[in-house]
């Protein structure tokens, strides 16, 4: 094969091959976000039909970074995506090295791991919205019995606790996750550096800081990211437990641009707000990119 | 790594106690009257057992339909991805032509898009098309998640499958759809299997679009119509919680039997050794 030729018969199959998929993703993707450019700059509002509709430029930008509802959203993300992702990762290693550790994963295992994973976040959130129903909720019920029976009457009226059951929602159904991604690390850790460790006399603490942790970073880092760009795009256990309440505390800015666009019928505002949203997901897919090192995989295979 | 066994033990059965106990909390309140469910110390095991809520979400609500109408645009989802993404991935682990990383880039970046940055746009598209309530309008925005997963999937599972079959067929003047088809498509089988289970409980646990793009009952998918069941005054909890368990118990066995390879699947394009 020629390598300077610009277009091999093989190169030829491989763009034929690929052109229907990237055109879909061109039409359903790339079309429609280019469409949420344009509306940022436009005044669309649907509700109020007499309001003229045209490019108002970044009048609506602007009206977004002064109001205190958006950065109070911001806030809440970058806290909710912070406390959940940390404890995730950090339960999610001590389950998966204990997984690691009794060595079989048994069947009971792998389905603890999968079943929170596999059903729809909402669906979650309504199990738990069921569980600290003050009236009736198993957990009111037991923290009343511990003595904290007035805590337990407001856990959704109050913006600490409302924050803690979120948390708390998102922890349960995707530390599992976690388990899994950290788990496919630890199975790929040679063995026999343990044994040379432990030969060496190091203790379990030395051996897990200086072979564990460090071959486990690439696993880490991908699980991370991933999570990371998800739990900024909250929005399924917000409308499902608290609608932003009490008040807005609860807001994030995937539910705060869904209620400027669905219920307040600001299309071009809530454009607005979806550019922001989208330049912080590229930032994670980029940092993911980065991470993965493409490189590496240049070419087919011999 | 020596730590005592007992601790090591106790964390996992933590873990599946606390993994599943909600699902199990959930079922058992689902079969209780309601006067039990709403008591403020409600009894642990239901007395008397009853299907009254499973008997209500099919005959009283529709609910039949929103599971009809989860099913067909996962199926029709997966479907157009399953097809397009194999003809993707095979261009992909296959050929070697430029911007190879460029497109790879391109797709894991769309896989990111936040979803709620498209709702505006294909809101007013989907309106002015009289859309909105069809499952063209699910279908569609499905594809932009799900199509990139399913390329960047199955070029992981093609990478896996050996070359040397395929060169072979290639010596004796195969073209390549030909070996696409009979050689690769065959050997990637598992894969494509596996890739298929993982794009469908994606689009049948989607909420956003969903949520937004229909509007009435009939239309809905089963996230949004649980979620909808409750009415301004009361909130149908046993109804609610049925429903959960109606929608969780083939998730779980599929989960149960598929277990393998779900796990494969969900580490194959992101942990490489």
């Amino acid at each position: 094969m020629k390598p300077n030729s610009l277009l091999t018969r093989e190169a030829r199959w491989g763009y034929l091959l690929l052109a229907p998929s990237l055109l879909v993703i061109a039409l359903v993707a790339l079309y429609p976000l280019g469409y949420t450019l344009w509306l940022s700059c436009q005044q669309k509002i649907i509700k109020l039909p007499w309001m003229v509709e045209g490019w108002v430029g970044l009048a609506n930008y602007r009206e977004l970074v002064v109001a205190a509802r958006f950065w109070q959203a911001l806030a809440n993300t970058v806290m909710f995506t912070g406390f959940s992702v940390a404890l995730e990762l950090v339960l999610g290693l001590v389950a998966a090295l204990a997984i690691h550790r009794a060595r079989v994963l048994t069947g009971l295992t792998r389905a603890a791991i999968l079943l929170p994973w596999a059903i729809p976040t909402v669906v979650a959130a309504v199990m738990w919205l069921f569980l600290v129903n003050p009236a009736f909720g198993l957990i009111p019920m037991v923290m009343g019995s511990l003595g904290f029976s007035e805590a337990s009457r407001v856990l959704l009226a109050h913006p600490v606790t409302a924050w803690v059951v979120i948390i708390a929602t998102d922890v349960w159904k995707n530390t599992p996750f976690m388990t899994l991604m950290l788990l496919a690390g630890l199975q790929v850790i040679p063995e026999d550096l343990y044994e040379a460790a432990a030969m060496d006399g190091a203790s379990s603490w030395q051996a897990f800081f200086s072979i564990t942790l460090p071959l486990l970073t690439p696993a880490i880092l991908v699980a991370l990211i991933f999570r990371t760009s998800q739990a900024f795009m909250i929005f399924g256990h917000i409308y499902t437990l608290t609608g932003g309440g009490p008040g807005t505390a609860t807001e994030t800015l995937a539910f705060l641009n869904y209620k400027a666009i669905l219920n307040d019928m600001r299309f071009g505002y809530g454009a607005a707000l979806s550019v922001l949203i989208f330049l912080c997901s590229l930032t994670f897919a980029l940092l993911y990119l980065y991470t993965l090192g493409l490189r590496a995989e240049e070419g087919p295979r011999p | 790594m020596r730590r005592s066994p007992f601790l090591v033990y106790l964390a996992k059965v933590l873990f599946i106690v606390l993994s599943f106990f909600p699902f199990f909390w959930t079922f058992l309140s689902s079969c209780k009257p309601g006067s039990q469910l709403f008591q403020v110390n409600p009894p642990f095991w239901p007395q008397p057992f009853t299907w009254e809520n499973y008997r209500a979400i099919f005959w009283e609500r529709s609910f039949y339909l929103n599971i009809i109408n989860s099913l067909v645009v996962a199926g029709a989802t997966t479907f157009i991805c399953v097809v397009l993404g194999s003809l993707a991935a095979y261009g992909l682990a296959r050929f070697r032509f430029r911007g190879k990383i460029a497109i790879l880039s391109f797709i894991l970046v769309v896989s990111l898009f936040p979803p709620v940055a498209l709702v505006s746009p294909l809101f007013l598209l989907f309106e002015q098309a009289r859309l909105i309530n069809t499952y063209l309008a699910l279908i569609l925005p499905y594809l932009t998640f799900a199509l990139p997963l399913t390329v960047w999937l199955l070029t992981a599972f093609f990478r896996q499958i050996p070359f040397e079959l395929e060169e072979a067929a290639r010596l004796d003047g195969a073209g390549p759809m030909r070996i696409l088809w009979e050689v690769t498509l065959p050997l990637a089988a598992p894969g494509i299997f596996t890739t298929a289970i993982l794009t469908f409980i994606y689009c049948w646990n989607e909420f956003l679009f969903a949520l937004a793009f229909t509007t009435n009952d009939t239309s809905r998918t089963i996230p949004v119509a649980i979620v909808m069941f409750s009415g301004y005054h009361t909130v149908p909890w046993g109804q609610i919680l049925a429903a959960v368990t109606v929608v969780t118990v083939p998730v779980a066995v599929l989960v149960l039997v598929l277990q393998r390879r779900i796990i494969s699947g969900l580490t194959a394009g992101a942990v490489k050794g």
